[in-house]
């Protein structure tokens, strides 16, 4: 490693400094008033969960009365500001009174990192929905709308039910609730470094330990401890998100939305200011810098760091993933490019313009962003199919991207590769390789693991989609969809469907199903965020009362059933 | 046995080549006896019938005269020979169709698509007029269905034992599902009992048609494609020309008969105990047929009257859930079916019948092993140490048969993917396309979209249907065969240019070590007798 300049390393040192003695007076705070009678490290953190959510409300409640009417649909200041305060302060009164009540345990095990993860998405899922509630975004009796609105939030995932006045418009929303929405995304994604770190090594899949076959083990963790290695690539997504925002701004879009679309750009989450998206903007520049951040949002974050920290460019190149990554780009822009003609209004077949709307929208399906230039719908057909298997793969492992991740693609192959070669010589004993280090047996069948509970729980996400509204290629990639946190789907949706807007073809999804599609969507959503497995680890800790009442109570069925939970 | 001495016979050594002449002897035979149906019928098409028997059966003799079966049996060329046999009775089995003019000769990839639709017991037909196309073609038709259903090869290895083209290895790759069950030590034995059942089958149902009004033809036609779960029908409107509840239910139990397993029927028949496996996958198996049944009574409620409800759901998921392909009413219109109903659908174009049956799919077993695998990761993901032997009933599946099972439920997921992404680029719309993959792997027939149950095959693009051809083939080979087919015969290729070579050396002259060790074994084996 190059010696750094002795200055910026001490800069550096007092800046580390300065957080670390936040963190703990944070920490130290919270462990003098968390004291309470009841031990519970679950609801500890839940409820942290939603006490930090009113500081969030009342800054979006600030930028209502600065910039509200500058961001907002009927172009006045403050129309949030009100609510969300109350809201806030009402989480907030609630969350740290119950805290009181509560305390640490002395020992976190594993499975209750995972049902803490699940009980955290969900009390911010919670927090959320009280504000879309509060300010009157959806009708105040609309659960399961606010429900689904708050997991897009959350989750990172381009889907609304919240109409335009008309196609090109703003969303019918106060300044207050874009901010927030917005800022819920970015949040969610710095949320999602967190459970990179503490929660997914756990899991074997997705964690730090993949970054694509690149990193010797040496280089697996950033820093030797798991607090620094998080707040390295904390910086570096604050980073991103500036770089981004200062991108818009000198592409030309005003500067408030800037910064929102920023927020929701380097999170891969996608949620824009207008019905129509980024293509409001008509602007090359600024779907350039979209590509850019989007295209960022999807690439490793460990990777990203380990090749700026070390001037490293050529790492990108060493990783297998990165590689797979750009290829599949590479490969669907063009196959889009060529297969949507003229005709369907994308300008020259190959011209800069139809390349680059190509790209864009293949790169916002693979990163599970979601934001459009233009609506998947006047794509023909076969890009559209190819679209579809790109938001089933998504991102890199390790990104601000949703879906099954590329990396899980390449073990997948090798190990269909190894089948294959099984079939042929029955004993072979072969290790599958990633690079240079081998992929262990574990590793693999949590993966399998994971896409088959996916795939599993596809067909009845589906039939219930379909039993609320969608037609059938609708309600089959808008589950994709939704599970991949991408937001458009494929399909028309039904146009005399109330509360849609007819134009918005593939994102009106969420806006055309009723409450039993709002409340599956939403699910599905936070499924595919906290991955299937963590859910259904769970699941089975949160149901053990029952599952041990049934195994050793008068239902009990077989004397030694390898399957069951102890 | 080595290959310069059946160079000296003139006779080559080709087990791929040997096999598809067997087939297409078959085949021939097939269709001599259609001709003498047409003959019967008068209705036409037996000279046609009667060329095709006369070209098939000298080509298929020439094939198999001019090759003999190697006596080694390992699964490449078992993958070549099941591969290889299947192509050559696709291609065969178009000539009835090109010679009578049923399918015009502009039109010869038409042909080729309703032979591999037969064959692979698929059900998917281009044919829009089924109604005037003379008896003897449509009793070819629903011949190939039958041959298809049940394996030529296995019944090739069940009538002439003398073929010498033996080995488990070979049924194992034709019969549908992940293991061959034996019910007897000796193989051939096994494959005839096999057909004998099959057979049996076949007399019963056409039997119960009748006594339920058929005609005496459609009946035998009918029975040949309900045992094969083909779906080929004699009429363009299907089981809808009969309008009869007595016919439906005959075709509902048949379906669900032989979508089960064949060795579970022998095993009751004969009053022998099975291995339990068996039962938890028809467990299974009657439970996602019952549960699709009433998730689609359920769904469909509010849009057809109750009668009509009741019969259209046990019809189309017995239909569907053994991967027949019968139609009755069409399902795509959605004044009358719901998308959530057609999602039912399209899951049981996935799962297919069980293991040991003439359906297709990916098989129950297999989506049992799934479940339980993804249960077990969840359980590991808990207790990360925990040791946990996947059980399926009360056997306990290997790891490696599990990794098997799981490589196939992921390449066949793939491949369905890639075929319905090509099905759209080649200008399908999106349900059509898709649904039309699924179905073609799956060897359903039908789909969704503008592909239901009573339009034909024509709905899909021309250039999307030689995809769809080559799904269908990997659908009912089981991925694997077709897969490596030339993989396979590469293997083998070099085998034998390794062997040719050692051959040209002559014999090596053995190192001290080895002479010891051979002695040594050889002392070993006498002391063993």
């Amino acid at each position: 490693m190059t010696p750094r300049p002795a200055r910026r390393a001490r800069e550096r040192e007092r800046l580390r400094r300065l957080v670390v003695r936040a963190v703990r007076a944070g920490d130290g705070a919270l462990h003098r008033w968390a004291r309470g009678p009841y031990e519970s490290t679950l609801a500890v953190v839940a409820l942290v969960v939603l006490a930090a959510a009113a500081p969030v409300f009342a800054a979006c409640a600030v930028f209502d009365w600065l910039f509200g009417g500058r961001v907002g649909a009927s172009g006045e200041s403050g129309t949030d500001a009100v609510p969300l305060l109350i809201a806030g302060a009402a989480i907030a009164l609630f969350a740290l009174g119950l805290l009181r009540l509560c305390r640490f345990e002395r020992r976190i095990t594993e499975r209750q990192t995972l049902t803490a993860l699940v009980l955290g998405s969900f009390a911010a899922v919670a927090a959320f929905a009280v504000a879309h509630l509060a300010t009157g975004a959806v009708p105040p009796t609309a659960l399961a709308t606010a429900f689904a609105e708050a997991a897009a939030t959350v989750t990172g995932t381009n889907s609304t039910t919240i109409p335009a006045a008309d196609l090109g418009q703003k969303l019918d929303l106060g300044g207050g609730m874009l901010a927030l929405r917005a800022a819920g995304q970015w949040l969610g994604g710095a949320a999602f470094i967190v459970v990179l770190v503490r929660v997914l090594p756990h899991l074997g899949v997705g964690g730090l330990d993949s970054d694509g076959g690149v990193a010797t083990r040496s280089a697996r963790r950033l820093a030797p401890r798991r607090a620094g290695t998080m707040g390295r690539l904390l910086l570096l997504y604050a980073a991103l998100t500036v770089l981004v925002a200062v991108g818009y701004a000198l592409a030309g879009m005003p500067l408030t939305q800037s910064g929102l679309h920023a927020l929701t750009t380097a999170s891969t989450g996608g949620f824009s200011t207008y019905a129509d998206s980024l293509g409001h903007f008509d602007s090359a520049a600024i779907e350039w810098v979209a590509i850019f951040g989007m295209a960022a949002g999807g690439v490793s974050l460990p990777l990203m760091f380990l090749a700026i920290r070390r001037c490293d460019p050529a790492r990108f190149i060493r990783s297998y993933e990165f590689r797979l990554y750009v290829t599949l780009i590479v490969f669907a822009t063009v196959t889009v490019a060529l297969w949507t003609r003229d005709d369907f209004g994308f300008g020259h077949l190959f011209g800069l313009e139809h390349f680059r709307k190509s790209l864009f929208a293949v790169v916002s399906v693979i990163s599970t962003t979601g934001f459009e230039a233009a609506s998947f719908i006047e794509l023909s057909t076969g890009s559209q199919a190819i679209l579809m298997v790109l938001m089933l793969i998504g991102g890199m492992s390790a990104s601000m991207a949703g879906g099954f991740k590329v990396v899980r693609l390449l073990t997948l192959a090798s190990y269909i590769g190894r089948e294959l070669r099984r079939a042929i010589y029955p004993s072979l004993a072969e290790r599958l390789r990633l690079g240079r280090s081998t992929i262990s047996e574990t590793t693999i069948s949590r993966i399998v693991g994971e896409l088959l509970l996916a795939a599993l729980l596809l067909i009845p996400a589906a039939i219930l989609l379909g039993a609320s509204g969608l037609d059938i290629v609708g309600a089959l990639s808008y589950g994709v969809s939704a599970l991949s946190n991408v937001g458009p789907a494929l399909s028309y949706v039904d146009p005399d469907l109330p509360g849609v807007v007819p134009a918005v073809g593939s994102t009106g999804h969420l806006a055309a199903v009723n409450w039993i599609g709002h409340l599956t969507a939403g699910l599905l959503m936070l499924l595919g965020r906290m991955s299937v497995t963590a859910a259904a680890v769970a699941l089975s800790v949160a149901a053990y009362p029952l599952v041990a009442a049934v195994r050793h109570g008068r239902w009990r069925r077989r004397t030694h059933s390898p399957m069951s939970v102890r | 046995m080595s290959t310069m001495a059946s160079l000296g016979e003139r006779r080559f050594e080709s087990t791929p080549v040997h096999v598809s002449g067997v087939a297409l002897l078959l085949v021939a035979a097939g269709m001599a006896v259609s001709a003498g149906v047409a003959l019967v019928d008068g209705g036409g098409g037996a000279l046609a019938l009667g060329t095709s028997a006369a070209i098939t059966a000298s080509v298929g003799s020439a094939m198999m005269g001019s090759t003999t079966a190697s006596d080694r049996s390992d699964s490449p060329l078992a993958f070549a020979a099941v591969a290889w046999a299947w192509l050559a009775v696709s291609i065969a089995g178009t000539m009835p169709y090109l010679f009578s003019g049923v399918i015009g000769w502009s039109e010869a990839d038409n042909a080729l698509f309703e032979s591999v639709s037969g064959f692979t017991c698929t059900g998917a037909t281009i044919l829009a007029d089924i109604d005037g196309v003379a008896h003897g073609i449509l009793f070819f038709r629903s011949m190939t269905q039958w041959f298809g259903g049940m394996g030529l090869i296995v019944l090739a290895v069940s009538v002439l034992p003398a073929l010498k083209v033996g080995g488990l290895e070979l049924i194992a790759n034709e019969a549908p599902g992940p293991t061959a069950d034996r019910f007897t030590p000796r193989i051939a034995a096994t494959a005839r009992r096999l057909w004998m059942l099959y057979s049996g089958f076949t007399v019963a149902v056409a039997l119960a048609l009748l006594a339920a009004g058929t005609s005496l033809f459609d009946a035998v036609a009918h029975a040949f494609t309900t045992v094969a779960t083909g779906g080929f029908s004699t009429h363009s409107a299907s089981i809808a020309y009969f309008d009869s509840v007595a016919v439906e239910l005959v075709v509902i139990v048949g379906m669900i008969m032989c979508g089960a397993s064949f060795s579970i029927h022998w095993h009751t028949i004969m009053r022998t105990r099975s291995k339990l496996r068996g039962y938890s996958e028809l467990r299974w198996y009657l439970s996602l047929i019952g549960g699709a049944a009433i998730a689609l009574l359920v769904l469909n409620s509010g849009k057809l009257d109750l009668g009509q409800n009741i019969r259209e759901a046990a019809f189309y998921a017995a239909s569907l859930g053994s991967n027949t392909g019968y139609g009755l009413t069409d399902y795509t219109h959605s004044q009358f079916w719901t998308p959530s109903a057609q999602v039912v659908l399209l899951a049981l174009f996935l799962v297919g019948g069980m293991t040991g049956s003439t359906a297709g799919g990916m098989k129950v077993l297999r989506l049992q092993i799934v479940a339980r695998y993804a249960v077990r990761e969840v359980i590991r993901a808990r207790h990360r140490r925990a040791v946990l032997p996947m059980r399926i009933g009360d056997t306990t599946v290997a790891e490696d048969v599990a990794a098997r099972a799981l490589g196939f439920v992921l390449l066949y997921l793939g491949l369905a993917l890639a075929g319905g992404v090509l099905m759209t680029a080649l200008g399908n719309d999106l349900e059509t396309g898709f649904s039309g993959a699924v179905s073609a792997i799956g060897t359903v027939g039908p789909a969704l979209g503008e592909a239901g149950p009573t339009s034909s095959a024509l709905a899909f693009e021309r250039a999307s249907r030689p995809v769809m051809m080559v799904l269908m083939l990997f659908g009912r080979l089981e991925v694997f065969p077709t897969m490596l087919m030339f993989v396979a015969a590469m293997r083998a290729g070099t085998r034998s240019r390794y062997g040719r070579q050692a051959a040209q050396r002559g014999p090596r002259r053995l190192t001290r070590r080895e002479t010891h060790a051979s002695t040594r074994a050889l002392k070993r084996q006498r002391a063993g007798e």
